[in-house]
């Protein structure tokens, strides 16, 4: 009695100590007491920065057992966004903007001026640039930075530019994307031998009252552990990343010559832009809405519930392109940042004080993006996304007029103005006139997943399978075959009778183990082989 | 009644239109940031580093700043000794930036090239489309 006690007892420190141990504890520490990721070293972070990195990432025997026990760990395939980690949707790598090498090499001689002053291994970065209109920058695991349109138009110097590429380009020289392999991989052992001794404890004796409460107990803390995983863990590991970033960008736009208080300046647009995302993320999911309830309403109860289930089937497809699954409230807030690095910049005031008072290179800026071809490049956007907003105000002619003096004649296939061409026309009840320039622009080699998702969908629209399912091979071949993308697949084919392909996609699906993958594909095969359906078909 | 109508509607578009651009220059001192020892970095007229002084021989915020340079985002204020800039950094203004629409890029590009002659390479696209309906 005495002995199971101890051991009880033994394994109850166990799961404490685990729980308790490792980098949690000091993050914890971090949490509660608000310290600044500054506040953690002294002096200029680039000079402690190397002591701060992961050594042996790729070959870490901790790795190594959490992949052997749990599979391969996904920590390095996230992507590092201005505003914090980033999960991509599969087989999204960001398209790149067809003419835009002048603005590639510039931001290229940028990075290689910032670079300069870093003395540890150089990882190999790529610069490629993006037609997104939204302001967005990102690091992907193998050292290539996006950029997209939409930090060119919103910036209004070099220096804001600068600093934009140095946190990217921070988050590769500083290896995140292995530390954060090397945290999962840690956070892997520790639910695993956690959830090993709860189920142990949980094992003794279980009529005995003591028992009773104690596996309660390895339960409950196993639990709290995870919640405090989430909330506490989690967010601190991520913020402190994003933190390591903004510091070593500073250093690294100083020791290049910007002014370093541009700062408060990127940050503050990180945050319009993220209320603006919010804002429209909330309309475009209140129009469906209206429109699913419109539609019940009016008494097409099944036509209504067919376009939820619709939408629940788009929405793999529908929203590649943009961010699937943000890293969530754990995003570290600009604020927050901001404060962690004026506290930086002030402490260091004496080295870092002169750059805040240089000039801001707005006129190098300037002759970039208002002139050539650059110019070129980033004003057709911009009068494109004015067509936008006439469509949206209905003032068509107004828009129609723009985008055809964007053209170079009627077999020119640019995907941007064609696709923008196909929703004026939408507008308009010209489905014709809609349905051709959506297939022009699905013929320019650069044409984003938007519009060939819209071609699949229009065909679909018009019962027409088989140039629905030209559409989806098409931008497989174009994309990758992606998964998310079976259901609407398997729609297809059911709808179109031909049931053998669609048992292989259906085998497909379930290979994926994908559960949202398989659970579209479930739901697709029993709305089409429900009784009536079969009835039908035979 | 109707030119009556119009022509107070301009008016007061034209005042409206002043007003905001007189709001736009006013530039705020909200804080300060000074380092441990209660100072902050000033400069001189001509950009030079004059040194650090006790945020206590400066106005108490919140006041309206003496001067403001977008160039370089430093704050002009008046000290007890006179006049000095001070970093961005460590002071916080009212100068907020916004998130620019297509019509102030536009308008912003049409701005920045109206001076310049065909020959600067400045996109054709600009002077084609004109404004794009932005008014």
């Amino acid at each position: 009695m005495m002995r199971r006690g101890y051991a009880r007892a033994a394994a109850s420190c166990l799961l404490l100590a685990l729980l308790a141990g490792c980098k949690t504890t000091e993050n914890l520490v971090k949490e509660i007491s608000g310290e600044q990721t500054y506040e953690g070293f002294s002096g200029r972070f680039i000079e402690v920065a190397p002591s701060r990195l992961m050594k042996d990432g790729g070959e870490s025997p901790m790795i190594a057992a959490a992949e052997a026990l749990g599979g391969r760990l996904a920590g390095a395939d996230m992507t590092y966004g201005l505003g914090g980690k980033v999960r991509r949707a599969e087989g999204e790598g960001g398209v790149r903007v067809e003419g835009g090498e002048p603005l590639e090499d510039y931001m290229v001689r940028i990075l290689g001026t910032l670079l300069e002053p870093w003395r540890e291994e150089r990882p190999d970065l790529q610069v490629r640039l993006t037609p997104d209109l939204d302001f967005r920058a990102e690091t992907d695991k193998d050292g290539v930075i996006t950029v997209s349109l939409g930090v060119f138009l919103q910036c209004e110097s070099e220096d804001e530019l600068a600093f934009i590429l140095a946190h990217e380009a921070s988050h590769a020289l500083l290896r995140h994307h292995e530390s954060n392999r090397y945290n999962e991989a840690q956070k892997r052992l520790t639910d695993i031998t956690a959830n090993t001794l709860a189920v142990v404890l949980s094992k003794r004796d279980s009529k005995n009252a003591d028992s009773r409460t104690l596996n309660l107990n390895a339960w409950g803390m196993v639990e709290a552990y995870q919640v405090m995983q989430t909330t506490i863990f989690d967010p601190a590991w991520n913020r402190e990343q994003e933190d390591e970033a903004d510091l070593l960008a500073v250093d690294l736009i100083t020791a290049a010559g910007y002014n370093n208080s541009v700062y408060q300046i990127v940050l503050e647009r990180l945050h319009l832009a993220d209320e603006r995302r919010a804002a429209e993320q909330e309309a475009e999911r209140k129009e469906v809405e209206k429109r699913i309830t419109a539609v019940m309403e009016s008494g097409h109860v099944v036509e209504g519930f067919g376009m939820a289930l619709n939408q629940m089937f788009k929405a793999p497809t529908a929203i590649v392109g943009h961010v699937v699954a943000e890293a969530g409230s754990d995003h570290p807030s600009a604020e927050g940042r901001e404060n962690n690095l004026t506290g930086y910049v002030v402490r260091e005031i004496d080295t870092l004080g002169d750059s805040a008072a240089l000039p801001l290179r707005v006129d190098a800026y300037e002759k970039q993006i208002l002139h050539g071809k650059g110019g070129k490049l980033l004003a057709k956007h911009v009068y494109v996304q004015r067509a936008g907003v006439l469509i949206e105000e209905g003032d068509l002619a107004a828009a129609r007029k723009l985008l055809l003096g964007l053209l170079n004649g009627p077999k020119d296939t640019n995907a941007v103005v064609r696709y923008k061409l196909y929703q004026l026309y939408e507008k308009e009840g010209s489905p014709d006139k809609a349905m051709a320039n959506l297939e022009l622009a699905a013929k320019d080699r650069r044409a984003p997943v938007k519009v060939f998702t819209a071609l699949i969908e229009a065909h679909g629209r018009n019962g027409d399978w088989q140039r629905a399912l030209a559409g989806l091979d098409a931008m497989d071949a174009r994309f990758g075959r992606r998964r998310g993308n079976l259901p609407l697949r398997l729609e297809f084919l059911l709808q179109d009778g031909r049931l053998k392909e669609a048992q292989q996609v259906m085998t497909e699906c379930r290979a994926s183990q994908n559960r949202d993958t398989v659970a579209g594909c479930n739901a697709a095969w029993s709305q089409h082989t429900k009784p009536s359906m079969r009835k039908a078909s035979l | 009644m109707g030119y009556f109508k119009q022509a107070s509607a301009a008016v007061g578009l034209a005042l409206w239109l002043v007003s905001s651009a007189q709001a736009g220059e006013a530039v705020l001192v909200k804080a300060y940031h000074p380092d441990g020892e209660g100072r902050v970095l000033a400069y001189d007229d001509a950009g030079k580093r004059i040194g650090k002084i006790p945020v206590g021989t400066l106005p108490k915020p919140e006041f309206e700043a003496a001067g403001y340079d977008a160039r370089s985002r430093r704050v002009k204020v008046h000290a007890a000794d006179g006049d000095v800039w001070l970093l961005a950094i460590q002071v916080e203004t009212s100068v907020r930036v916004h998130d620019k629409t297509d019509c102030d890029l536009i308008k912003n590009m049409s701005l920045k090239q109206a001076g310049k002659s065909s020959s600067d390479g400045a996109p054709r696209i600009v002077r084609g489309l004109g404004d794009g309906g932005c008014r």
